[in-house]
């Protein structure tokens, strides 16, 4: 303690907990910013495949799932119990007024202008809001105990909507 | 000041400060650039699949239409199948008189019930017409409308509402319709789905051509903007093309693999003379071929509309989007600072005619651009260039020409 090295240990040991928290902070972000980049990367491919209609399951579940394996490694950074899909239906700008008018006429005659609608415009899609829960770098996850929360939204029309014509 | 610098810096004191602040510093610098690197990636990744998927659903409302293009082909084969019952019926009755008195019974007892089909057709795809037709702009609305809800700004209308429609300059988003063969570029920015009557000289020419013309085909040269016109012999099929048919030049010739076009006719000065010295020994002899007979009623059957069918061939149906993603990045002059992105798809399909209507159905595919298709269109001296050659302005050294302005000034 009294020679200099003995010095310049005593200020590395007071120093190394501040260098090792910016190190692991640093990396904490790193990883944290390719996640969500990553995440953002996955929901665009999970949306192309729904509307390429290449989703074996085109509900929520299916898109959730193709979603959650386009994640690939960094699947380890997420939380899959925190992964929230939340769908918006019936996307369509023209269909949608039409079919809320098709709606008010009497029975027989909306149906049939409903279905007559649906079968002519046979396109429509989804809008979604996803979130997910970011847990962080095992060894730094003291850093953030509640992880980032990271959410975007998309949306995406398909043709044919409905049973394949 | 800087004495005291300096003479703190001799200290130990004052060199362990200096040291902690070059510290601070290059962690600070690291922290700013792994995070605004990492957001901007972020943002990009974003911005790429908003415009992805406003052009894919572009693709979906494009692909619908198309199949209405095939529904309506068949109400019109059905609806000529009706003229043609109600002329013969007219003939029938008519009884045995001549041929010219039954012409005029055949064209005076048409009900033209296809030409209602036709007229239809034409307002709802935009054939023949001077504005957008109802299709075309339905794909425009729907497109814009998803833009918005993939958070893309949208200048064309103002926050008041729908009614608040402007002419936004420059447009974002912006569509291009088609843009392969749509020439000036800027009038591809006008919805169209590339669509055209049918006309019944067409069967004509595709018999007699063959024999008496060569057919050549074209491509042009992105850069230069010339256009390059190939013999068929100087050709091969595409392999793993997207259009059936597809021809590309032939390998170890100059445009070696380029895409082409088919160009209808093509004839050099003296291929012209040669025929028309051939055509008129054919007349002085009195002898004319078949091809020949009908080729003399070419201009009439032009006018005889048949079925709606592609525009180009081989058939054109893209669609680009050229997208913005507003941010809030520093950008450091105070303005706006958005992410570009463009996208486009084709919409491909095995035909439009009324018995393809139980074919599959058409389907859209993304199409990986080049980052220069970009700046081609984005570069404002191109559309401008192309509103010039277009004759829409005058030309830069004309402006002051008193020709450039035919009303006066």
């Amino acid at each position: 303690m009294r020679d200099e090295k003995g010095q310049a240990m005593s200020e590395l040991i007071l120093v190394l907990p501040l260098l090792t928290g910016l190190i692991l902070g640093l990396m904490q972000m790193a990883v944290f910013l390719s996640a969500r980049c990553a995440f953002e990367y996955a929901c665009g491919q999970a949306a192309r495949q729904y509307a390429g209609g290449f989703l074996s399951d085109p509900t929520t579940a299916g898109l959730s799932n193709a979603l959650w394996a386009g994640l690939g490694t960094y699947q380890r950074f997420f939380d899959p119990g925190s992964f929230q899909i939340t769908p918006v239906p019936a996307t369509s700008e023209i269909l949608a007024p039409f079919q809320k008018t098709a709606g008010l006429l009497p029975g027989p005659l909306g149906s049939f202008l409903n279905q007559s609608a649906g079968r002519l415009l046979n396109y429509g899609g989804q809008w979604w809001v996803l979130r997910i829960r970011f847990k962080g770098l095992p060894l730094a996850s003291w850093l953030l105990p509640q992880g980032v929360w990271v959410e975007t939204q998309m949306c995406v029309l398909k043709y044919p909507f409905g049973a394949p014509p | 000041m800087m004495n005291l610098l300096r003479r703190s810096s001799e200290k130990p004191q004052g060199q362990v400060l200096l040291a902690t602040l070059f510290f601070c510093f290059i962690f600070a610098v690291l922290f700013v650039g792994v995070y605004k690197s990492g957001v901007l990636y972020g943002l990009k990744e974003r911005s790429n699949r908003a415009c992805e998927l406003t052009a894919l659903s572009a693709g979906a409302v494009y692909a619908n239409g198309l199949q209405w293009v095939r529904l309506t082909n068949l109400f019109l084969v059905t609806f000529a199948i009706l003229d043609l019952t109600v002329i013969a019926a007219a003939v029938a009755a008519a009884g045995a008189v001549s041929f010219g008195a039954l012409a005029g019974i055949a064209l005076k007892s048409d009900p033209h019930f296809r030409q209602k089909v036709q007229k239809l057709q034409s307002l709802l795809f935009g054939i023949n017409l001077s504005v957008p037709g109802l299709y075309p702009s339905l794909i425009f609305a729907e497109s814009l409308s998803v833009a918005r809800k993939n958070n893309l700004s949208d200048n064309w209308f103002k926050p008041g509402g729908p009614l608040s429609f402007q002419v936004p300059l420059p447009p974002s988003p912006a569509f291009l319709f088609n843009s392969e063969t749509t020439s000036p570029l800027w009038t591809a920015l006008v919805p169209s789905m590339s669509l055209r009557f049918r006309t019944a000289d067409q069967f004509i020419q595709d018999q007699g051509d063959s024999e008496s013309q060569k057919v050549y085909y074209q491509y042009q040269d992105q850069k230069t903007g010339t256009y390059h016109y190939v013999e068929e012999k100087d050709t091969e099929l595409a392999p793993n093309s997207t259009n059936p048919g597809q021809r590309r030049v032939k390998q170890g010739l100059e445009g070696s693999g380029k895409l082409l076009k088919l160009e209808p006719v093509v004839l050099g000065d003296a291929e012209r003379e040669a025929q028309a010295a051939a055509q008129s020994d054919i007349e002085k002899s009195g002898l004319r071929t078949a091809t020949q007979s009908f080729k003399a009623i070419a201009p009439l059957l032009r006018g005889i509309l048949l079925d709606v069918t592609d525009k180009t061939d081989p058939p054109d149906h893209t669609f680009i989007a050229y997208t913005q993603l507003p941010t809030s990045l520093p950008p450091g002059d105070g303005s706006p600072n958005p992410i570009q992105s463009i996208a486009e798809i084709s919409v491909e399909g095995p035909g439009l005619a009324a018995w393809d209507l139980t074919a599959p159905a058409y389907q859209s595919r993304r199409i990986h651009l080049k980052p220069e298709r970009l700046a081609e269109i984005l570069v404002p001296e191109t559309v401008l260039q192309s509103l010039v050659q277009s004759g829409k302005i005058p030309a830069v050294p004309n402006l002051f020409s008193p020709a450039a302005f035919p009303g006066g000034f």
